[in-house]
């Protein structure tokens, strides 16, 4: 039995090594000078800059772009994914209410509306995506940073789910009582989500937060920028310089990846009852 | 306080599942109603239709003088205690007793007069801030009592209320209920499957199988007539002995030939023949005298405390039935024993339709 | 009994689109009301693009602006015909294979260790999931600088085996790269999942198991296995729709946003079509063929999700 455990612990150390090296690396490269990077490689120690490029990324302005500094990304990353989340929390409550709660004639064709955005990633129909965003004059827009991305109903999917599990004595009870719709809806449904809430607001942050694709197209104007989008920049900078600023570069990648982490690590527990009840 | 009259009600679900096929029953003021039968019977479909939250198909029902048939649940005057208890689990029970009377407008001194008067007849005054889940399921019960009782309903609803306890508490619980509804002397129809809940709370019994009423009476007198073979075998633990008999000659024989010394006292063909474990008497030998006399083997003697029961059979295979006798009686498996039933003791049903012959 | 998977419930309600409460409210105007603002953003960034993808699939664009022609399927057979395309096609398959089975593979070994240990399981937990929250090009990032020719310690460490890694040059060291990055990115979701559907296996089946069998080994593929199966057809289906989607970033940034001649996956290449080489009808019809493709998985998806009910 015992030495089993001991390879258990070995497997699984391993797997940690696997995870969490490439960040430490990236973290540790982080405080040495560029032109040190390049002469002797990925850093295993603490190095002399400390934590300089962190301040030269968030506050000067022409790092990598020439208009936008850390500060300005990092603003955008939190409405991004702040405006997904909550935008995305509100009406999904609101469709799901109506789709369990309510008896009314259009309901399984709204519900299939509703549920064949499931079938189609936002990646297979970038381009139309973009060209309608385009034709509404919601290019460089935080609206049409934000709004598309709604579109896929995930959330709606899984307040859905989590109002069936909901007891029927408790709209029955609150009927006896006299609560009308409006009322049950936030005297008891909405307490009573508190924790899915919570769960799918961790999950939904991380997805805006994270997004990529659709940024780099809606997004020109640098002051839009998000730092997941700055990465992009960066690269394009790489490309052709002679000693890439290295440094900068893996500072970007720890600031565009802290929050979100801090978040799924702090709240693990939401987070996960979250990702493994919703299914996406 | 009021009287709830069902008339000949209907509930038809989609697909032409009758659920329950025209129901009367008037059920008068301050009385305690208990809908008993089988899962499935419409016990429930039709309390929650005097609640509201089923639409009645066909019939009527009225609470007092009025016809609520299309009335909200909300404006029915009616409190419900529910299986689950259904608390808000985000309210103090302070709150969960509250919450209706907030929504109706009551003003607050008010609302808190009534919350402490229930709290204070339900001892759960100490609990008023904590919120449900940090309570025992006793205490849930009667947080959901409370909130029928603060209504001040013209009728209290139950469906089912105790049967998420355990045992020994649903007795307690079931005493207080009876208590309680005595002392507010308000209307109440009370669901269960349970036939000992079902006897020991009501005023009267409605016995419902397959969405109609079977027979409708006060607990004693459906314990002793019976007006079926259904309702003969639902009321009464064990449930009583129903043996199929023919007629042979001017005596009776079960089905299987097995002769009984008794007499066709029906003039038929063949019935139904019914006696309670209670009702039969060990004797020492072939005793004379009216009734039934049966020649059984002991297969099981089961002592539960108070009382035993044997479970004896006629023959090899045969129908089994149950007998009680006293806590010491000693009866080996394999014992033979001549059982007697006096004649009052004996129910006849008709084989065919099971329906009481009188 | 346990549930051997969550969400199945979901999936049943899915699949029969039925609403299930014993009493709903039948307030007229309220529903729509409430579905409005979800509806309209349905219909205008899901449906109409879709549509529009649909509808330009079938045309040719004037490349100076000047209309489009209707040019039925031809969009579509120039697609299929091409070699370009029949290149990507197979190393999206090769690609969303192998990063499918490594990061399932991986997941599941260290989700059954992590079951199985009693010290530190909440740490290796923490542990072997953050990486969750980790955008994919910042994946990609941190990779091509593991990657990097100058200063990579993985090009150094492989260099020492006699391999010279290059990425961005090599076909195959690019995929290579691309490859690790995409399995390094996934094993935290599915190493969550296996790990809660181990978990809600019910602790005295297992304890049936250890009765009835001896060697773990066997206990863990006759018992645990069988039981963890509908978890894992299920992540199946999430995987090869993160390899074949959601790996856009990573692919965009190993590549430093210029393919040359390196491994793109189809995702990759309708976005190229369509925003560099402005060939709308070809990227359009790319569209159309993966749709298809999707459509399927999640059919497949459903299917499966409603079989697991039988485990419940």
């Amino acid at each position: 039995m015992k030495r089993l455990q001991i390879s258990d612990h070995i497997i699984l150390l391993a797997g940690v090594f696997f995870m969490v090296t490439p960040v430490v690396l990236a973290f540790l490269t982080s405080t040495h000078d560029a032109v040190t990077i390049y002469r002797t490689g990925l850093q295993y120690s603490i190095g002399d800059q400390g934590l300089s490029a962190y301040g030269t990324v968030l506050t000067r302005a022409g790092g990598f772009t020439k208009e936008v500094n850390g500060m300005v990304m990092l603003k955008n990353s939190l409405i991004l994914g702040f405006g997904f989340a909550i935008g995305k929390i509100v009406i999904s409550m609101l469709a799901a209410y109506a789709i369990v709660y309510f008896r009314f004639p259009m309901a399984s064709f709204c519900f299939w509306v509703i549920f064949c955005t499931l079938l189609l990633p936002l990646e297979v129909r970038i381009l139309p995506s973009y060209e309608i965003v385009q034709k509404l004059g919601m290019v460089n827009t935080y609206s049409g940073l934000i709004v598309p991305l709604i579109a896929s109903a995930t959330g709606t999917f899984f307040f859905r789910q989590f109002f069936l599990s909901v007891p029927d004595e408790l709209l029955e009870a609150a009927r006896i009582d006299g609560a009308g719709p409006w009322k049950f809806f936030i005297d008891i449904l909405v307490p009573i989500s508190k924790t899915m809430i919570a769960a799918i607001f961790i999950i939904m942050f991380v997805y805006g937060w994270n997004q990529y694709l659709w940024p780099t197209l809606i997004t020109t104007d640098e002051s839009f920028f998000t730092l997941v989008r700055g990465i992009k920049q960066i690269l394009q900078v790489w490309v052709g310089a002679q000693i890439p600023d290295y440094d900068q570069a893996m500072a970007l990648a720890i600031l565009a990846m802290l929050p979100p982490v801090v978040i799924v690590v702090v709240f693990q527990s939401w987070f996960i009852k979250g990702l493994v009840e919703s299914d996406k | 306080m009021a009287t709830i009259t069902l008339d000949t009600v209907r509930k038809v679900y989609a697909g032409n599942v009758e659920a329950v096929k025209g129901v009367s029953i008037d059920i008068a003021d301050g009385e305690f109603i208990v809908l008993v039968g089988p899962s499935g019977c419409g016990k429930s479909t039709l309390l929650r239709m005097v609640a509201g939250l089923e639409e009645i198909t066909t019939g009527d029902i009225r609470i007092g003088e009025r016809v609520v048939n299309n009335i909200d649940p909300a404006d029915r005057d009616i409190a419900m205690v529910f299986q689950n208890y259904a608390l808000y689990p985000h309210m103090s029970v302070y709150n969960n007793l509250a919450y209706g009377l907030k929504n109706r407008g009551m003003n607050k001194a008010e609302i808190d007069r009534r919350v402490k008067e229930a709290a204070g007849i339900l001892e759960i005054g100490e609990y008023l801030d904590r919120k449900p889940r940090a309570l025992s399921g006793g205490q849930r019960q009667r947080v959901a009592m409370g909130r029928a009782i603060v209504r001040e309903p013209a009728a209290f609803l139950f469906d089912e209320p105790l049967s998420n306890l355990d045992a020994k508490l649903r007795v307690q619980m079931r005493v207080e209920i009876k208590r309680l509804q005595r002392a507010l002397g308000t209307t109440s129809v009370y669901v269960t499957h349970d036939q000992l809940e079902a006897m020991t709370l009501a005023d009267r019994l409605v016995v419902l199988n397959g969405g109609n009423i079977e027979q409708i009476g006060a607990p004693i007198e459906v314990y002793d007539n019976p007006a079926s073979t259904f309702v003969a075998s639902f009321i009464g633990s064990p449930a009583m002995n129903l043996l199929e008999v023919k007629a042979n000659g001017g005596g009776l024989e079960l089905v299987s030939g097995t002769g009984l010394s008794g007499a066709n006292v029906k003039g038929r063909d063949g019935y139904t023949v019914g006696i309670r474990p209670e009702h039969m008497e060990v004797v020492d030998g072939a005793a004379a005298g009216e009734g039934i006399t049966l020649e059984v083997t002991v297969n099981v003697l089961e002592p539960v405390g108070a009382e035993s029961f044997i479970y004896a059979s006629f023959e090899e295979g045969g129908p089994e039935i149950v007998v009680r006798v006293s806590s010491h009686a000693v009866h080996p498996a394999g014992e033979k024993l001549t059982l007697k039933v006096a004649p009052e003791h004996v129910h006849y049903f008709d084989a065919e339709t099971g329906r009481r012959i009188d | 009994m346990w549930r051997a998977c969550p969400g199945n419930r979901k999936a049943r309600h899915v699949v029969r689109g039925e609403a299930m409460k014993k009493v709903q409210f039948n307030t007229p105007a309220v529903p729509y009301l409430l579905l409005f603002p979800q509806l309209a953003i349905v219909a205008v960034f899901f449906l109409w693009p879709a549509a529009e993808a649909v509808r330009s699939s079938f045309y040719l664009e004037d490349p100076f602006g000047f209309g489009s022609t209707f040019v039925g399927f031809d969009n579509f057979v120039d697609t299929v015909t091409s070699t370009n395309y029949g290149r990507v096609a197979r190393f999206t398959g090769v690609f969303t294979f192998l990063v499918t089975i490594l990061s399932l593979g991986a997941a599941l070994l260290l989700a059954v260790k992590a079951d199985k240990v009693l010290r530190g399981a909440s740490s290796y937990k923490t542990l072997l999931m953050w990486v969750y929250a980790v955008a994919p090009p910042v994946a990609g990032l941190i990779g091509i600088l593991l990657f990097d020719q100058h200063v990579g310690p993985i090009v150094k460490f492989v260099a020492l085996l006699g391999w010279h890694l290059q990425i961005g040059v090599d076909y195959y060291d690019t995929a290579f790269a691309m490859i690790v990055a995409s399995v390094w990115k996934q094993i935290p979701v599915n190493f969550i999942f296996f790990l809660s559907g181990l978990q809600s296996i019910s602790k005295s089946v297992q304890e049936a198991a250890s009765i009835d069998c001896r060697s773990g080994f066997r206990r863990f593929w006759t018992v645990t296995f069988p039981l963890l199966a509908p978890t894992g057809f299920f992540l199946l289906i999430i995987n090869i729709t993160y390899a074949m989607f959601d790996t856009f970033g990573i692919i965009d940034v190993v590549l430093k946003t210029e393919p040359g001649n390196n491994p793109v996956t189809l995702v990759y290449k309708v976005y190229l079509d369509g925003f560099r080489g402005n060939d709308l009808g070809g990227s359009s019809a790319q569209s159309v063929l993966l749709m298809i493709v999707v459509f399927i998985l999640t059919i497949i998806q459903f299917r499966l999700i409603e079989r697991r009910v039988h485990y419940t």
